[in-house]
């Protein structure tokens, strides 16, 4: 990204909403501040979305990146997605191919962003990414499964 | 004791256990005792032990070809030296040796059946204290073997295994197999072929093996690693080719006094060579140096995982998919964040590679490793296509005259890696990388006979740390140097101040983490994995 590119890319974007799907509830998460949005230029169907996210909610949040879909205005979950609760590259310390045949555990799946727990009021970064081909529908809507979040 | 206390106990002696290698899956480790060890000489006489294959005569002859005096001298002297051979496996030699033993290898092909037929989870080492939890805690199949395994199951993992500490004594210090020199007899490195079953770990490991020398030979097809050098308090490698290993053609960890020269390192999943964990000199010694190697056509040219310590100089970093991977990625590496290391008169250059392209994943993903073509390069792990130097969570380096071009990303890349990354959540921590980098009186874009080679960006930098600087920097005629930021930091003003980066560039980087092979080849907003387009002159 050059310069010029990144700050033409990121889009800061208020949001107009966040919090659960139901209108009239409280919030369980919430953006902390306005997520920026990043396009780059050689990638034109992609967008990234990141930000940190506060648990508005009166109860400890597991969230888990497997689980958080991005959908559309029409409520379809978008196929081609990554989430992370991390900003920041890292790697695992076994080759993907090579993973041990029991699950990871929850220190490395903490460390590589896959999985977050986030007490009340306390928050923790997400980043989610999607490709959509020209004439689809963008998402609208973060599904962290525990919440949601409006993107912009 | 109470079991609270036992359990307080327990997660005390945890806490202070450094924690097992990164990017590979390692022990916990230990830096040798700095204040002893020295970097192994050559020995040209010396007691020895002689290997050699029934064709070695043969081959001994035509690789020492020719009239010269100098070349019959030679022939002759070796056609003598063959005479003492009792070895037919380069570990019958090993086995066999004492403290300060040479092993001669005569030209041949040296495959060593009596260690292929040990299986790799050998059943005599599947008991107690012979497996540890991995550095990221896998306590099942992602376990780590132990010192005791080496010593006890030596090659069980490794074709030939140089274990050297007794266990005896606790003071992880050589005690027998100390300064063995294994040395290839032939005329050049290929003479001598070592070659891997491609399911042990290591070709060749040294393991507490101070003093260990290995040169004039070529190794390929380690299951992980070709040589593997650990906890080793001096060492040399020295005339060798590396090449088609999974991961590493040449690997040290928590290892000192040691030297890497004339190598050739070609066709690994992850790096050519990989000083990682290297000495903590903390920029007042660099206990490696790294000299005269050529590292080519793999995933990354060099990487180091906490390489600390280290000098390179008079190498060759080109054509991988990345040169250069400094970094403070995984937990647990001793002597985390990376710091201290220093890169002078390096060429880093047409590192444009990409292996990371849907046919090459398709095939090693369908394909295990023991069957592919050996010269195809599966990734591993992650790289920047298109980056010489990529550097991610870097402290206080010097990179001075050294000549980086044609890469058509971004000629270096630095970035912060914070360091809950790593595993480590200490809140003063978390911006301990990446600072106190020196770029200076480096010639970016141009090839040594003069063309402009340019960088896709010469230097792309998340603009984060304290101290960075760049200064002195030169460019083809009529360019300047491009960078992302525009304008950065020079070094008499004390460099660069902010504690936190540029977020967009972070986010950008961001969803190549999720990066997997089998499920996340080519992840939505990372652009690592696609070829840049070449810059224009």
């Amino acid at each position: 990204v050059t310069r010029a590119a990144a700050l033409g890319g990121l889009l800061a974007v208020a949001l107009a909403g966040c919090g659960n799907t139901a209108a009239n509830s409280a919030p369980v998460v919430a953006w902390q501040d306005t997520p920026l949005v990043v396009r780059q230029p050689e990638l034109p169907e992609d967008t990234i979305v990141s930000g940190t996210i506060r648990n508005a909610s009166a109860h400890t949040l597991h969230l888990d990146a497997t689980q958080v879909r991005l959908l559309t205005a029409e409520g379809n979950a978008l196929t081609q997605s990554t989430a992370r609760f991390t900003t920041g590259v890292t790697h695992q310390l076994y080759p993907p191919r090579e993973a041990p045949r029991e699950g990871e555990p929850n220190f490395l799946r903490e460390r590589l962003g896959e999985a977050a727990t986030v007490a009340p009021g306390r928050t923790t970064a997400l980043v989610v990414s999607w490709r959509v081909q020209k004439g689809e529908p963008p998402p609208v809507k973060v599904d962290l499964g525990e919440g949601s979040l409006s993107l912009p | 004791m109470r079991p609270a206390l036992t359990l307080l106990a327990t997660l005390i002696l945890l806490a202070l256990l450094p924690a097992a290698a990164g990017a590979h899956a390692e022990r916990a480790t230990f830096f040798p005792d700095a204040s002893k060890g020295a970097r192994p000489k050559h020995r040209a006489h010396g007691p020895s032990r002689v290997v050699c294959k029934p064709d070695s005569k043969a081959r001994l002859k035509k690789s020492w070809k020719g009239s010269a005096n100098r070349v019959q001298r030679r022939r002759s002297y070796l056609l003598t030296v063959l005479k003492r051979c009792r070895y037919r496996h380069i570990q019958q030699a090993v086995n066999a040796a004492k403290t300060n033993d040479r092993i001669l290898i005569m030209p041949g092909v040296y495959k060593e059946p009596p260690s292929r037929k040990i299986p790799v989870a050998d059943p005599k080492c599947e008991g107690d204290g012979y497996w540890e939890a991995s550095g990221d805690n896998h306590q099942v199949d992602g376990r780590v073997p132990t010192y005791k395994h080496q010593v006890d199951c030596p090659n069980s993992r490794n074709l030939i295994a140089v274990v050297g500490d007794s266990l005896k004594d606790p003071d992880r210090e050589c005690d027998h197999k100390c300064n063995l020199q294994l040395q290839g007899l032939g005329r050049e490195s290929k003479d001598v072929l070592i070659v891997g079953d491609r399911l042990k770990q290591d070709v060749i490991r040294a393991d507490r093996a101070d003093g260990f020398r290995l040169e004039n030979v070529t190794i390929e097809q380690g299951g992980y690693n070709n040589v593997n050098v650990v906890e080793t308090n001096g060492f040399t490698v020295d005339k060798l080719v590396s090449r088609y290993a999974k991961n590493y053609g040449i690997l040290s960890f928590a290892s000192d006094h040691g030297l890497y020269q004339h190598i050739n390192a070609y066709g690994n999943g992850d790096s050519g060579v990989y000083p990682g964990s290297g000495p903590e000199g903390h920029c007042k010694r660099y206990g490696i140096e790294v000299r005269y190697v050529n590292s080519h056509d793999n995933v990354l040219g060099s990487s180091g995982t906490a390489g600390n310590g280290t000098w390179y100089h008079d190498n060759k970093f080109h054509h991988n998919n990345a040169g250069v991977a400094l970094d403070s990625f995984a937990p647990g590496h001793p002597g985390m964040p990376q710091d201290c290391s220093k890169w002078t008169d390096n060429e880093i250059y047409s590192n444009n590679e990409n292996y990371f392209v849907s046919e090459r994943d398709k095939y090693c993903n369908d394909v295990p490793f023991e069957k592919r073509k050996r010269t195809i390069v599966c990734p591993q792990f992650i790289a920047v296509v298109g980056a010489g130097f990529m550097w991610y969570g870097a402290n206080s380096n010097i990179i001075e005259h050294n000549r980086i071009y044609d890469n058509w990303r971004s000629g270096m890349r630095l970035f912060w890696v914070p360091a809950t990354l790593r595993g480590d959540n200490n809140a003063n921590e978390q911006t301990d990388n990446s600072n106190g980098n020196r770029i200076v009186n480096n010639t970016f874009g141009i090839a040594p006979d003069g063309t402009s080679l340019p960088n896709g960006t010469d230097v792309f930098w998340d603009e984060q740390g304290k101290g960075n600087c760049w200064e002195g920097n030169a460019t083809a005629p009529g360019h300047t140097l491009t960078s992302d930021p525009l304008l950065l930091p020079d070094c008499k003003s004390g460099g660069s101040i902010s504690p936190v980066s540029n977020p967009s560039k972070t986010a950008a980087d961001a969803p190549c983490v999720t990066w997997n092979p089998r499920t996340q080849p080519d992840p939505p907003g990372c652009a690592w994995f696609t070829t840049p387009p070449r810059p224009g002159p």
